[in-house]
């Protein structure tokens, strides 16, 4: 027999769906501030600074997403934590395809583009570990709050 | 629950974000397109 109501639903991943409109906002943002000043990759820190700031609200919607999902489960607080580094995580890894991208485009449109590989592999290392870091302290902050003693029993 | 003093502030961005970003770009377009609309105001 099928038990349709018994089956967990269809849900999409909030760490995925929430890095990707963050990401989203993020490249609009970052396309924003480089038209302003002129086509030149001035603001990339400014941009960059930015987004540290978003991973941790990122974390935070993505988590809380999570935390109301599955708040009459057996397991209230799992995966929060995980789909708040997610969402920075994905958020991390999309501007960096989105910065590379725009880097072969600029090139081939004629400017001139300096990369130095070591220092860019260690600027997205650094950047990744941010972000995980970053998202799982929200993704924590938000768990804490649905943590619930087994031992109370002033619920019953 | 066990919520931070600082989480109020928090969960108010996170509920109102597309609002704040939105008043920000329309800001900025206003800032940026001042020399097309300030003469319709006569400044």
């Amino acid at each position: 027999m099928n038990y349709p109501e018994l089956e967990p639903r269809k849900r999409p991943n909030p760490g995925f769906t929430v890095g990707l409109t963050g990401s989203l906002v993020m490249i609009a943002i970052s396309l924003a501030v480089f038209f302003m000043n002129g086509a030149e990759t001035n603001g990339d820190l400014l941009v960059w600074v930015l987004q540290l700031v978003a991973y941790f609200f990122l974390g935070r919607i993505a988590a809380q997403q999570q935390a109301e999902f599955q708040q009459h489960t057996y397991e209230p607080t799992r995966g929060i934590v995980g789909a708040g580094i997610g969402a920075a995580l994905v958020t991390s890894i999309l501007m960096w395809i989105f910065l590379i991208i725009r880097d072969v485009v600029r090139d081939a449109l004629g400017n001139i583009v300096l990369l130095e590989p070591i220092t860019f592999c260690g600027r997205i290392i650094v950047d990744v570990l941010l972000a995980m870091g970053i998202g799982g302290f929200a993704g924590r902050s938000v768990e804490k709050q649905y943590h619930t003693n087994p031992y109370d029993t002033s619920n019953f | 629950m066990n919520a931070e003093p600082w989480e109020d502030i928090v969960r108010f961005i996170c509920g109102w974000w597309w609002l704040i970003l939105l008043i920000i770009a329309l800001g900025l377009t206003a800032y940026f397109t001042r020399n097309l609309w300030l003469g319709w105001l006569g400044l």
